[in-house]
């Protein structure tokens, strides 16, 4: 009776492992206390109400818990997805309307004029890199979002 | 008497005697069902499908912590539940603001009551 009882509140319990696990192990000790202070599995029975009842009250907690990371974890995604687009669409225009190294203006011809940078790189390149990082991130918050 | 207006105090004052329950020693969750059906039969029938959701949801917000201990005597393990030191800040200010809470509403019932004077 009491194993038919906890087998159908499994049945109800759509969650993860361990919310399961610990609704479960909880449950054997409603019926472990209840018969150790002299009820019977039937008195226990009719005071849970019907398995999926108790399965309904019993996951709610837990699937009010899962929802609400879940929302920050999507505006999270949806941010590196966004910035991976920015940055690689602001290094892929620097790149595309560069002019040619050692020019100046819009010249017909080559002019003798050296255009040179202080720096040893390209700037554009920090675009190409914020890009990628944000490409990881949003790779790896994707996966895990999809996995829990 | 025992209609959903009576419903809402139970609902909203169980969570505190819970925290009562507990923070006055450690405890399992038949003696809290024991207590609460032995002193507050004005609360109702107190039901393990009502206090277990309760205490996931205290657990989750850090209020009450539990370990589990061997229970030789019903053969498995019990889960003893004691307050966190964030759950006895949150008692406290749940208290004084109960009293607070009792002064205002008493507030009105008096008003109410003395409504003939008033003419």
């Amino acid at each position: 009776m009491k194993e038919q009882y906890i087998k159908q509140v499994k049945k109800e319990l759509n969650l993860s492992g361990n919310a399961k696990r610990e609704i479960l192990r909880d449950l054997q000790e409603i019926f472990a206390s209840a018969l150790e202070h002299g009820e019977t599995e039937q008195q226990v029975m009719a005071r849970l109400g019907s398995p999926k009842e108790f399965a309904k009250n019993a996951k709610e907690p837990f699937e009010e818990i899962k929802q609400r990371p879940k929302r920050g974890k999507i505006v999270r995604l949806v941010c590196c997805a966004l910035g991976a687009v920015i940055f690689f669409g602001l290094f892929f225009s620097a790149r595309l309307h560069q002019v040619p190294d050692n020019v100046i203006g819009q010249a017909n011809s080559m002019t003798g004029i050296l255009v040179s940078s202080p720096l040893p790189f390209n700037i554009s390149w920090f675009l190409g890199i914020a890009g990628c990082v944000f490409l990881i991130l949003t790779i790896i918050f994707a996966v895990k979002l999809v996995r829990r | 008497m025992d209609n959903r207006y009576v419903q809402q105090f139970k609902k909203g004052s169980l969570e505190m005697i819970l925290l009562c329950l507990i923070g006055r020693k450690e405890t399992y969750g038949y003696e809290m069902i024991t207590e609460l059906n032995g002193s507050a039969s004005v609360l109702g029938y107190a039901k393990e499908g009502t206090i277990y959701p309760i205490l996931y949801r205290l657990q989750e917000a850090n209020l009450i912590q539990c370990r589990l201990a061997h229970a030789a005597a019903n053969g498995g393990s019990k889960k003893y539940y004691s307050l966190t030191d964030h759950g006895k800040e949150v008692l406290e200010e749940l208290i004084a603001f109960w009293s607070n809470y009792e002064n205002c509403v008493n507030g009105f019932i008096d008003s109410y009551n003395k409504r003939d004077g008033l003419k």
